[in-house]
């Protein structure tokens, strides 16, 4: 046991002498909004960054990101009667991925960064009191690219542009067609 | 060493003491206000009327006043000449259908609300469900709304039939399915 946390003493002690730094030290959030083109509504994405490598050219990130829009649905009951009658209702789509990303740094205010990541979409339908009536759950990848600038010492804001795949989903018994979009997205951030 | 045991139980004692009565004290006095919970509501012609509005559909006629406190998940239809004033506690997920010269609240300094302006409030109200009422079931009013000003409280949020306490939801689905048999999207299309 003393040999293993010296030898992980030793590992953290060399890493952190190297000019890069290596274990995730290097952390933030990001807040943003953007637009879809594919069905055209906007949404709002909060992301948990960890760095795992940094140096002067590049950067590895990893983070993990819920991406959220909603939509209005309109639910079909059926009386005693037989006659039917609408309320409204929402339908909420939320997306948990984990991403990598890389980042290249153009200047040291400027960078570049790509990267792709998968995960899951729930979506799910309630009626107009929020009362949940169906979900799904599906799969979810996206590929982005963008710009981000440093705002002083912690702070970072970024424009960027996104592929979303997205599977087709099934509330109650209708089947929803979903197209695989573009969208673009601004956002601010933390660093820490 | 001997005390610690002592005055923990001391302490226990007055806790649950205080949580004895703070708890029925606060059950009453969040009842206490004028609140209306899940129900249809015609402010009276005339008249302001002073209340907390939760999960509700409100009519206002011309020449009446509402002034709400708190407003949650609710629909208000303003005629022209109406007033729909106050919201000092917040509003949160609350539409206004409302005619050109009600009198409604800036929507600069109030978030949460969805306003539209509509040619007939009135109208919008008796066709808030697109008037698909089954056969079978009376309608809550013949004026087309009800008065329920529900003071006390008493009347928790349930499912259909469930706690509703008014007319509701349960009445006016007329005992048919609880559960919508399908749904529309908005921004989405069904596939074939």
């Amino acid at each position: 046991m003393k040999k293993t946390l010296m030898t992980v003493m030793g590992i953290l002690g060399f890493t952190s002498a190297s000019q890069a730094q290596f274990a995730g030290i290097n952390g933030g959030f990001i807040l943003g909004g953007g637009y879809m083109e594919s069905p055209g509504q906007g949404y709002g994405f909060l992301q948990l960054r960890g760095t795992v490598y940094e140096d002067d050219a590049f950067a590895h990130n990893l983070f993990f990101e819920f991406l959220g829009h909603s939509d209005d649905a309109e639910l079909e009951f059926v009386g005693r009667g037989g006659r039917t009658f609408f309320e409204d209702g929402d339908i909420d789509f939320s997306n948990f991925t984990l991403n990598y990303e890389l980042e290249a740094k153009l200047s040291s205010a400027v960078s570049f960064y790509g990267g792709a990541g998968a995960g899951i979409e729930y979506v799910s339908l309630d009626d107009r009191f929020d009362f949940p009536i169906d979900s799904d759950t599906n799969f979810v990848g996206q590929a982005f690219v963008g710009f981000r600038a440093r705002i002083g010492k912690s702070f970072v804001a970024q424009i960027g542009v996104r592929h979303l795949w997205r599977e087709d989903f099934s509330l109650l018994d209708d089947q929803f067609l979903t197209e695989d979009t573009t969208a673009y997205d601004l956002s601010i951030g933390f660093r820490f | 060493m001997n005390k610690k045991p002592g005055s923990l139980v001391s302490i226990c004692v007055r806790v649950a003491r205080f949580l004895f009565f703070a708890t029925p004290a606060l059950f009453l006095a969040s009842c206490s206000g004028s609140r209306t919970v899940g129900a249809d509501l015609k402010a009276p012609p005339g008249r302001t009327v002073n209340k907390t509005v939760v999960d509700s559909d409100v009519f206002i006629p011309n020449g009446s006043t509402l002034e709400v406190l708190y407003s949650s998940r609710n629909r208000y239809f303003v005629e022209a000449g109406g007033a729909l004033l106050g919201f000092k506690k917040g509003v949160n997920r609350s539409k206004i259908y409302a005619e050109k010269g009600a009198l409604i609240p800036n929507v600069a300094s109030q978030f949460g609300f969805t306003i539209y302006t509509v040619k007939d409030a009135s109208k919008s109200y008796r066709d808030r469900y697109k008037e698909l009422l089954p056969a079978d079931v009376q309608p809550p009013n013949v004026n087309g709304g009800m008065v329920t000003p529900v003071v006390g409280g008493g009347v928790s949020r349930g499912r259909w039939g469930g706690g509703w306490g008014l007319w509701g939801r349960s009445g006016y689905r007329g005992g048919g399915s609880s559960r919508p048999t399908s749904v529309r999207s908005s921004s989405y299309k069904i596939k074939n």
